[in-house]
């Protein structure tokens, strides 16, 4: 949606028919991009693999299925799931996709992007350790941990893009980012690296959690989730799908050049994404899971990294542009 | 007139420190309001209407007559007569009070030179001499009762520095005045007989073991 | 004016008559009284909020206080509103929280009576303007408050609190009074007025005058590092009283600095840039011991603490705007500062009033011994739910307005084309999402450990007799959270007038009417999330309609021996994040081994402290203890001998005076 003055009919029905593309994008690509993901780790295992479209099927199953609900909750319960994933495509519409345009675009839209992701987390957190078992809350614990390290990151790096562009919504950042200045082109790319750490972190990947593991060697995500079934488990795999790709939409945003066509826009963005998906599962199969204890360390580098762009933004504006 | 008031006043509050019998006391006290009594009388020109009243009714009424009395009673409860063992002997604190008197007749010819707005300068000297024997009663007595007497002579002195200073009589220091009356002697009359059914002498010696 | 008047007499009236009334009525009727008190002071504060009038009035009094001059400008209006609406919904709760100590032979009616005094020594604080007034209003608020505190002195460690308490405040008062007695003696009059030529001609001695009320108030208020009493006194106080000193009387100290801040026109950087820092270190230490609390009321303080930090962070930022000359920062640093204290008061009102609740029913304050009470007390286990939200900043309450607001003024300060201040605005930028991640953490925290999971302990009250009047003034601050963070766009409207006061120099420009526009689509996204959720919960009723819906216990992985102690507890949940900040914390472990092979009684308890009391005031304090013992002779405890020093004193002061003539 543009909040440009006059719309001439033509331009309104363009940003409409933009705003759909990006809403079916985002529902459609995390399918694919968890399945590219398991298909690059089957490759590294030797295997065949299941089909790149096989969560579509697991999301079908478990949407038919009925759900057990443990005694031990209470109304939380039913709700956390049903919050979260509608938080996770929520926040999906804040960010620019296809050709750099977002579906809701206002300023400081990346303040509500960020509270309204923890919106989610909140009822996340609280929905597992409503069930009242252990293991949920070993996950509980260790996830909220490690959000909470990652948090500043994000918010530094935004702030220096706000710094850097001088404009204050996801869109306009990334519509009016100079990639042709090299100097400018190498603060994208660490402020990539930082996104793509903060992806593993919250998309539960290795090195940070092991989504193949779901008990007793590390319990993360996967173990927060033990007790839910049925449409409800839908939801949050979904969701979880969702989230890491609005991260690896931004990162994809951000190495691709500004002003380009809806057609080519896309066809780029799933280039990049499936990419992106392709050194997940590399890095899966090739590197181990940190020690839970090195775990907070890792996310620190994504803070440091974040840093180190702060401080070249500055050089960019106050000292000598390269 | 007035100067002449003012002098038996002084010789009053010399009294107080010879003597070692409470009805004394009590009596002086009485003594001490009349006079103060007469010098409202006598000055009447400056002060008019219920400012007046008021006064009267405070020196005639209160100081002269209604406290005494109260003390008596007082007295007659708890069976005293006399001051015992006082701190220092009668004769060193009779000596004092003449020196303090002679400072306050030096206090009322040093302040005619030096502070000019003090109206009646032997007032002044007067009372601060009044209140600082008051104190110097307090000092060296150990019964409670002759502390309240003698918080009853501060009193007095200060409502006779009162006249001096101020231009007409300030109602808040009156009341000030009759505040601090009230609560001693309600406090005296309520609690001394709790005091001295509980200690059984009317001593402040005890009193030390309330230190920190 | 007059009805200003009315109000705050209706107000005593009801403290008075709650010292007459029978034990029963007490509550009700000081309700009532303050009732119609806080109509008649709304009437004036609104007036002047919305139409941005001052109102004047004059009390003569004799010296040494002169005339006091009365004023209600926008920024007083909107804190006499917070104060009278506030205190108006505590003293509801209150009638349902004191019942149960109803017939126990405690002193509810000289409660009720300082209640009323403390609500109008705080209505008194906003409008005085002159500085012996203002002194003596303000230490009325601390001993109304003290008595207040000490409700359940049959408790030793009440009146410990009570009295840490009150000496804080007294030091507090000190250090304003000397404040205030520099400034009165240089301009030579004690009226506010005159201290504004005063305080804007030579920056140094501004800055120290500033930094000296900054701490004097800052003891109220409750910053980095004078904020040791709140934590003592909050969980000593019953839960209406907690809820209105963490509301209410905390932010009369905020109130005090943007009083001074009126006065100087153009802050120096050096304090804007103090008050930021100090914001922001008081924001991160409060609510990392938040984290490490168990005792619910405990938290809560440090949360205020925290809260306090946040509202300080907002100040600075306008300060910075002020010092820069760019009205829009400073126009957006005090909005959002102003807001985050009428949300504040709201969502903490409302924690600290379902702390009570559970107190009142569970007769512990401890998280680790609680547990379940979602599914026995669900409209009390929801309440607090939009409390925990809104505290942790989120959408779609008005924690999350606020912060975007104060968010606002700091990438706006970006146009500044300053690197310090960039930096500086980065790291305040950085800071306050990472404290916003943590007050999640510590939410999430306390909401399951009390609520969800089981019952740690069996219950042996009846938990489902609530109280009418609690559950009503619960409900009224959970709908303004809701409104406030629904409609933020006509809230804003509202604080302009108040921040007026502070940016002198606005006229309402296309840059601000920007943001209302911001705020309104803001609003509109929150509502489309809503309606997103509900959508998505439809689908999932119709797709849950035709399936099988049964119940089971929680998956234990076969093990057949589990009972309610192994789930996770309050400390077990935070203890990972609270291991990345061991070495800022001071942990005291006491442990006591097994020896030898066989096994045998073992048992740890571990007690936090507070750094500051540790390694600044302990030691302060001794020092000055064993410097004083040196004189420890002078107190004889023979009240003559005292006499005698008195009269010495006396005397040798005449003698000076004569002889100096």
């Amino acid at each position: 949606m543009d909040n440009a003055g006059e719309l001439s009919s033509t331009r309104k029905e363009r940003s409409m028919l933009l705003a759909i593309l990006n809403i079916l994008f985002l529902l459609i690509v995390p399918f694919l991009f968890i399945g590219i993901i398991n298909r690059t780790k089957a490759f590294w295992a030797g295997r065949r693999g299941a089909p790149v479209i096989q969560p579509i099927y697991d999301f079908i199953k478990l949407i038919n299925k009925g759900e057990v609900i443990s005694t031990t909750s209470s109304y939380i319960f039913k709700v956390y799931p049903v919050i979260t994933y509608a938080s996770i495509i929520f926040a999906g519409l804040l960010i620019p996709i296809i050709s750099h345009k977002s579906v809701l675009d206002f300023k400081l839209n990346f303040i509500l992007f960020a509270y309204i992701l923890a919106f989610g987390k909140f009822f996340a957190l609280i929905g597992a350790m409503d069930t009242g078992s252990s293991f949920e809350g070993i996950g509980a614990s260790r996830e909220v941990t490690f959000s909470t390290i990652a948090e500043p990151a994000f918010f530094i790096v935004i702030a220096s893009f706000v710094a850097l562009t001088g404009n204050y919504s996801f869109q306009d950042i990334f519509l009016f980012l100079q990639k042709s200045n090299t100097f400018v082109y190498l603060i994208t790319v660490l402020s990539a690296v930082t996104f793509f750490i903060i992806l593993l972190v919250e998309g539960s990947r290795v090195p940070v959690d092991d989504p193949n593991t779901h008990l007793e060697l590390t319990m993360i995500h996967e173990v927060m989730v033990l007790d839910n079934s049925g449409p409800d488990l839908a939801f949050i795999c979904h969701g979880a799908a969702i989230k890491m790709t609005i991260f690896a939409i931004l990162i994809a945003n951000l190495l691709l050049p500004e002003r380009i066509g809806i057609i080519y826009s896309s066809l780029l963005l799933l280039v990049i994404i499936s990419a992106i998906s392709i050194v997940i599962g590399t890095i899966e199969s090739l590197v181990a899971r940190l020690r839970m204890t090195h775990v907070p360390q890792f996310i620190f580098i994504s803070i440091s990294v974040s840093l180190i762009m702060l401080s070249a933004t500055l050089l960019f504006i106050y000292g000598g542009a390269k | 007139m007035n100067n002449f008031v003012i002098v038996l006043f002084a010789i009053t509050t010399l009294y107080l420190s010879s003597t070692s019998r409470i009805d004394a006391y009590i009596k002086t006290l009485a003594i001490q309001g009349f006079l103060l009594f007469l010098l409202v009388f006598f000055d009447s020109g400056h002060i008019t209407g219920p400012n007046l009243i008021f006064l009267y009714i405070e020196t005639l009424g209160f100081k002269s007559i209604i406290i005494p009395l109260f003390l008596f009673y007082i007295l007659r409860r708890n069976d005293i007569a006399r001051e015992r063992d006082p701190r220092i002997p009668h004769f060193f604190l009779m000596a004092i009070t003449s020196i303090i008197l002679l400072f306050g007749f030096f206090i009322s010819f040093w302040s005619l030179e030096f502070a000019q707005n003090i109206d009646k300068a032997l007032y002044f000297g007067i009372s601060v001499s009044t209140i600082i024997t008051g104190f110097l009663i307090i000092m060296t007595r150990r019964k409670i009762i002759t502390h309240v007497i003698a918080y009853m002579v501060i009193e007095n002195g200060i409502f006779l520095l009162s006249l001096s200073i101020l231009k007409e009589m300030s109602f808040i220091v009156n009341l000030g005045v009759l505040l601090d009356i009230f609560v001693a002697i309600f406090l005296l009359g309520l609690f001394i007989t709790r005091i001295h059914s509980t200690f059984e002498r009317i001593n402040i010696d005890s009193l030390t073991n309330l230190k920190d | 004016m007059i009805i200003f008047f009315l109000g705050i007499s209706f107000i005593l009236a009801g403290g008075f008559g709650a010292l007459l009334i029978n034990e029963k009525e007490k509550a009700r009727c000081l309700a009532i009284f303050s009732g119609i008190g806080t109509f008649f002071i709304l009437v004036p504060a609104i007036k002047v909020l919305v139409s941005g009038i001052t109102i004047t009035s004059t009390i003569k009094f004799t010296y040494p206080i002169g005339n006091v001059s009365l004023i209600i400008d926008p920024l007083s209006a909107f804190f006499l509103s917070l104060i009278s609406i506030m205190s108006f919904i505590g003293i509801i709760y209150s009638i349902g929280y004191i019942k149960p100590y109803l017939h126990k032979r405690m002193a509810i009616s000289s409660h009720y009576f300082f209640l009323s005094i403390l609500v109008i020594s705080m209505l008194l604080v906003c409008i005085v303007q002159n500085a012996l007034a203002f002194l003596v209003v303000w230490e009325i608020m601390a001993i109304s408050s003290f008595f207040l505190v000490i409700f359940e002195s049959e408790k030793k460690e009440v009146i410990h609190a009570g009295i840490n308490y009150i000496i804080n405040m007294h030091i507090g008062l000190f250090i304003l009074m000397v404040g205030f007695l520099i400034l009165s003696i240089n301009a030579g009059n004690v009226d506010f007025s005159s201290f504004k030529v005063l305080l804007n001609t030579n920056t140094s001695f501004t800055n120290t005058m500033f930094i000296i009320f900054f701490l004097g108030f800052g003891v109220k208020a409750g910053f980095f590092p004078v904020h040791t009493w709140l934590p003592r006194a909050h969980p000593a106080a019953p839960s209406h009283i907690s809820g209105m000193m963490s509301g209410i009387m905390i932010k009369t100290g905020i109130y005090g600095i943007l009083r001074i801040l009126t006065l100087i026109n153009k802050p120096s950087l050096t304090l804007s840039y103090f008050v930021l820092m100090i914001s922001i270190i008081s924001a991160v230490y409060g609510i990392i011991y938040a984290i490490r609390q168990n005792d619910i009321k405990k938290m809560l303080a440090y949360c205020s603490i925290e809260n306090i930090g946040i509202i300080g962070i907002g100040i600075g930022i306008g300060m910075l705007g002020l010092s820069y000359n760019n009205n829009i920062v400073a126009i957006m640093g005090f909005s959002g500062s102003i807001l985050h204290i009428l949300n504040h008061s709201i969502f903490k009102g409302l924690l600290f009033y379902g702390a009570g609740f559970i107190y009142q029913k569970t007769h512990t304050k401890n998280m680790e011994h609680l547990g379940g009470l979602a599914k026995k007390m669900p409209a009390v286990s929801l309440l607090f739910l939009i409390g925990s939200i809104a505290i942790s900043g989120l959408p779609p309450f008005n924690g999350f307005i606020s912060e975007f607001i104060i968010y606002n003024g700091m990438f706006q300060s970006f146009l500044v084309r300053n690197p310090f201040i960039l930096v500086t605005v980065i790291i305040s930028v950085a800071s306050l999402a990472l404290v916003g991640a943590m007050a999640l953490l510590c939410f999430t925290k306390a909401f399951s450990a009390i609520f969800l999971g089981n019952a740690k302990n069996t219950y042996t009250e009846s938990i489902n007799d609530m109280s009418p009047a609690m559950l009503v003034s619960m409900v009224v601050l959970a709908i303004f959270t809701l409104l406030i963070g629904l409609f933020p766009q006509y809230v804003f409207k509202l604080l302009i007038n108040p921040v007026s006061v502070l940016v002198p120099s606005y006229h309402f420009s296309v840059e601000s009417l920007n943001f209302v526009s911001t705020l309104s689509t803001l609003s509109w996204c929150i509502m489309a999330f809503i309606i997103i959720a509900g959508l998505i919960y439809l689908i999932r009723y119709l797709l849950l309609k035709q399936r099988s819906v049964y119940q089971y216990k929680t998956w234990d992985c076969g093990y057949q021996a589990g009972n309610n102690r192994m789930q996770y507890t309050s400390s077990s949940y935070a203890d990972p994040f609270l291991s990345l900040t061991k070495p800022l914390v001071h942990n005291e472990v006491e442990l006591t081994r097994i020896e030898g092979f066989f096994p045998q009684e073992a048992s740890m308890k571990t007690h936090n402290h507070d750094v500051v009391e540790i390694y600044l005031l302990k030691p302060a304090f001794k020092g000055i203890k064993s410097l004083l013992n040196l004189f420890s002779w002078v107190q004889s405890g023979d009240t003559q001998l005292y006499i005698f020093y008195g009269l010495t004193s006396l005397v040798a002061t005449l003698l000076w005076i004569m002889l100096a003539n």
